[in-house]
């Protein structure tokens, strides 16, 4: 330890030695590069987070160009190939084949494409409806707007989630776009809750009650004044809630309610490869793990934001 | 008087609590009681009092932050309360500086940004260079460096932001300011100069203040005229010299015997007697009779009982007391 | 003379680490405590008071800043070498610390009296005394800081005490078990001015009684005139001057506490001066002479390359400056 002390300030004073003050010049762009460049600092002193977000740009990348760098493209379709039927890993298929001879390693990166696609398009219908319905409620709390908007939040809230979700999909007919529509509504109370709590704190905030004072029109002081600061905790839940999505649309296509074959998707991939456990592990196994990866990157980068837009400026520790 | 720029007249703020009393009836917070008070065009009035006093309150009240229970605010003789909604032409005449400059200010905005929203709303320029302008001006008019613009509140220092909020609330060119305890959060070097720069842009502009403050010795040196306020109402109100010579309400001696000062000339203006005891009580339950009796040195039979009425004992000094009867 | 000096701090220097750097925030600070005497650490906000008590009591995260050089004795022992349970008995038995907040200084589930006997219960004397006998020492102490009526207290939970009460009863706490040295944290800053007033003559009564030594940290030069025998004024890092209270005021040396002395408002009116120039230097960048140069209206080119040491210019009245 007290070695390890010894070092330390070793270090610190050599790096003082060679310090040469150089401080940017004050305009706006060189604000917004120094700005940028402590965020990352943020970010970047948790290891994890970095792992996350590598992860995720892996993900997304290989999503974007599935058709060039998977080795079989074709086997993302409606394709059999009988003579290669339940191959284990090998040179040729590097993770196997499953039941009709498809490469696993090719499906589970085209199921990627609809497993963000999916999470995006949730996300973006459930957060602005959200944001806004929780902005208007806490902006406007005590009075029956408020009443109104938060008990009907309360209802969804109180109905378990994925029970909704299995209800709508399974009356409307099964496939992506009603996987997603179910999975919006049971989404969206969430941000409404969570802007709402941020906006009542912000409302009674001098800057808010300042800018009422002044005359500032309501439109301007939810926008303005209100949204930036409930930005932060809404970045993070989203950068945590891509991967909640995608396991509940895998959830969705375990049981059949999800994306329909032959287009691929993890969740329908576990369950297909589930019949022929445990001889044919990889079927099961791989689209499992690529579930467990993809969820875990998303969490660390979540985490990682969640540090970059906490307030403080960086300094202890 | 023709130069009375705005008139509080009998103002009664009472906020409801969760209780109920023993008969049943439900309780108030007595934030401010009974107060009347009439300032001048072109006065520093100072406002004095503990936590709890209803300091703050009055300057919410007449920055039409709450609608009074009670009571009127007049500003230049129209009411300010007519209708829910108070109009914009009274909004820009009327300010207000807080007393924390961390929360007065949005954190995701720059300083440009902060200091435009009063122009965009009032309309006070044509177009965006003449705003950026505008800006300048305003900060060099309280000695900030141009180049803050593009910072936030967050990058600048405690009394710095509060330089901007001054700035920020002079830039609507209003008539009357408040100053809600706009230095007590900072050092006194720091108070010093923001003090000195208030009571210069004063002068220049020809503005208005309401000052409140909790401390004493830095009401001598800016306000014109002072009140004490304990427990929502005013115990006593006198231009700011007689007020430190000549204090008459036990209360005002209490305080003035109270202050840490640094030099023995000063000690010497203390009056001796009063030693301070006890706390102020809670507004919900205010003590019968003149709230002060728990603490007073002098209580008699009468002040147990009886509210004391303001007394004029000339044209300016009104004191709240039984002993000045 | 020397020897009586119940803590020393020699030459203190304390780094924050930070993004991209160090925050220098201690720079050589200089200050001793004899025995009974009560010491007054004067600056502005930023300026390391805090910082200072801190590192006396080693309670700042370790990973959050280095001491590149300094030593701390107290009762001889220097305490940055101390290891865990050498500092623990220091906490425990030796010094005792007063918060300037006192609504954050009590936990707000346990009885006044609950936290107050676990003091008993950790200190040398209560140790091994019954139940009875501890409680006797609370009931005494909440009675020796002049709360009426203690049983009654004694059951309160600390959001049921007024704010001057309950910096009373961290004074009590803190006065309660036998201790060497208390260091006050601005006890009255968050107070009235009437309550202040009250708190800081029940502290000074309390402390003289027992022959405490005291450290007093405030930014206000009244508050240190009133309640102390001898003061350190610090300015970023430093101490700018050290001496008896009544020559500091008598005899205003370095251009900072001349500053300083100007800028408070005075009873007896007259204006405000006008305060001191500019702020607080930016720790990770500091000036490399006098840190006070920037800011200082007798600064020559000799302050802003050589830092000025803390001399003595006679009867013990110190003073960091080249141009007296």
């Amino acid at each position: 330890m007290a070695v390890n002390r010894e070092k330390e300030i070793q270090k610190a004073l050599a790096f003082e030695a060679k310090r040469v003050e150089k401080r940017p010049i004050l305009n706006a762009k060189n604000n917004r590069l120094e700005n940028l460049k402590k965020a990352w600092y943020k970010f970047s002193r948790n290891k994890l987070s970095v792992v996350g977000l590598i992860t995720v740009v892996i993900v997304i990348l290989a999503a974007i160009l599935a058709p060039y760098i998977t080795p079989y493209p074709k086997h993302a379709g409606a394709f059999t190939d009988f003579a290669n039927v339940c191959k284990a890993p090998g040179k040729e298929y590097l993770l196997g084949t499953d039941n009709m001879g498809r490469d696993i390693l090719t499906r589970i990166i085209y199921s990627f494409r609809g497993a963000l696609y999916m999470s995006i398009l949730v996300l973006a219908i459930a957060v602005p409806i959200g944001t806004i319905l929780g902005m208007l409620a806490g902006y406007m709390k005590g009075t029956i707007v408020d009443t109104i908007i938060m008990r009907i939040t309360d209802i969804f809230l109180s109905v378990p989630a994925m029970l909704l979700a299995l209800a709508v999909a399974s009356v409307l007919e099964p496939n992506l776009t009603n996987s997603m529509i179910a999975v919006t509504v049971m989404w969206w109370p969430w941000y409404c809750r969570l802007v709402y709590g941020s906006a009542t704190s912000c409302r009674q905030e001098n800057f808010v009650i300042g800018a009422d004072l002044m005359g500032a029109g309501k439109m301007h002081i939810i926008f303005k004044e209100i949204l930036p600061n409930c930005m932060s905790s809404i970045f993070t839940k989203m950068a945590l809630d891509v991967g909640w999505v995608i396991l509940i649309g895998a959830t969705l296509s375990f049981v059949g309610l999800g994306e329909q074959p032959p287009t691929p998707s993890l969740g329908q991939m576990v369950s297909d490869g589930s019949r022929y456990m445990p001889d044919a592990w990889w079927m099961t196994v791989f689209p499992s793990l690529a579930i467990v990866i993809i969820i875990l990157g998303f969490n660390f980068m979540g985490d990682g934001i969640g540090d970059m837009l906490s307030k403080g400026d960086g300094k202890n520790g | 008087m023709s130069d009375t720029i705005m008139q509080i007249q009998n103002l009664k703020q009472y906020f409801p609590v969760n209780k109920k009393d023993k008969d049943g009836k439900s309780l108030f917070v007595k934030a401010v009681d009974d107060v009347s008070l009439d300032i001048r065009q072109g006065e520093v009035i100072g406002l004095v009092g503990e936590s709890g006093s209803g300091k703050s309150t009055i300057a919410y009240s007449v920055v039409g932050m709450y609608r009074p229970t009670d009571g009127k605010v007049l500003f230049e003789g129209k009411d300010l309360n007519v209708s829910k909604n108070r109009a914009l032409e009274m909004k820009k005449n009327i300010q207000i500086v807080f007393q924390d400059p961390g929360s007065s200010m949005n954190p995701h905005q720059t300083i440009k940004e902060i200091l435009e929203l009063p122009l965009k709303i009032h309309k006070m320029c044509a177009d965006k260079a003449e705003r950026e302008t505008k800006i300048r001006e305003l900060l060099e008019m309280v000695e900030l460096p141009v180049s803050y613009m593009y910072k936030t509140p967050g990058a600048i220092g405690g009394g710095e932001r509060q330089m901007v909020a001054i700035a920020r609330a002079l830039a609507c060119e209003p008539k009357f300011l408040i100053l809600d305890e706009p230095t007590s959060a900072l050092d006194v070097s720091i108070q010093a100069k923001i003090i000195n720069m208030l009571l210069k842009i004063q002068k220049e502009k020809k503005l208005t203040y309401l000052f409140i403050t909790h401390d004493l010795s830095l009401m001598r040196n800016i306000a014109t005229r002072v009140a004490i306020l304990y427990l929502g109402k005013i115990a006593e109100i006198a231009p700011a010299e007689e007020f430190f010579y000549k204090p008459e309400h036990p209360y005002t001696q209490m305080l003035i015997s109270s202050i840490p000062v640094v030099s023995e000339e000063e000690e010497a203006l203390k009056p001796q007697k009063v030693e301070s005891t006890g706390e102020i009580p809670s507004p919900v339950n205010i003590p019968s009779g003149c709230s002060f009796h728990l603490r007073c040195p002098y209580v008699m039979d009468i002040c147990r009982t009886e509210d004391p009425v303001i007394q004029m004992s000339d044209d300016s000094h009104g004191v709240r007391c039984h002993l000045c009867e | 003379m020397a020897d009586d000096k119940i803590l020393e701090i020699k030459d203190l220097k304390l780094w924050y680490k930070v993004y991209k750097g160090y925050s220098k925030v201690l720079d050589g600070v200089n200050i001793g405590v004899h025995k009974g005497e009560k010491v007054g650490i004067v600056g502005e906000a930023g300026c390391g008071k805090t910082t200072t008590v801190k590192s006396i009591l080693n309670v700042i995260p370790e990973y959050q800043y280095i001491i590149p050089d300094g030593e701390i004795f107290y009762k001889g022992k220097d305490i940055l070498k101390m290891n865990m349970k050498e500092i623990n008995q220091v906490r425990s038995g030796e010094i005792s610390m007063i918060y300037q907040e006192p609504a954050n200084a009590l936990n707000p589930v346990f009885t006044i009296g609950q936290q107050m006997m676990d003091v008993v219960n950790y200190s040398k004397q209560g140790k091994g005394k019954n139940k009875a006998e501890q409680k006797e020492m609370v009931l005494q102490a909440i009675r020796d800081v002049f709360i009426p009526d203690p049983e009654r207290i004694f059951d309160y939970y600390p959001n049921q005490l007024s704010g001057g009460m309950k910096q009373r009863i961290c004074i009590a706490m803190a006065i309660m078990t036998q201790r060497d040295m208390m260091i006050a944290d601005e006890p009255g800053t968050a107070l009235d001015v009437t309550i202040q007033d009250q708190v800081h003559k029940t502290l000074n009564r309390l402390v003289e009684e027992r022959n405490m030594s005291l450290i007093m940290i405030t930014h206000s030069l009244g508050v240190a005139r009133e309640l102390t025998d001898s003061i350190h004024v610090m300015y970023a890092g430093t101490v700018v001057e050290s001496a008896k209270t009544e020559d500091v005021f008598k005899d205003t040396l370095h251009p900072y506490t001349v500053g300083l002395m100007e800028a408070v408002p005075r009873l007896g009116g007259g204006g405000i001066q006008s305060g001191i120039y500019g702020a607080i230097p930016d720790y990770q960048y500091p000036p490399n002479g006098c840190r006070f140069a920037p800011r200082c209206s007798r600064v020559t080119e000799q302050c802003q390359n050589c830092k000025p040491e803390l001399k003595d210019v006679g009867g013990g009245h110190k003073v960091a400056c080249f141009n007296l």
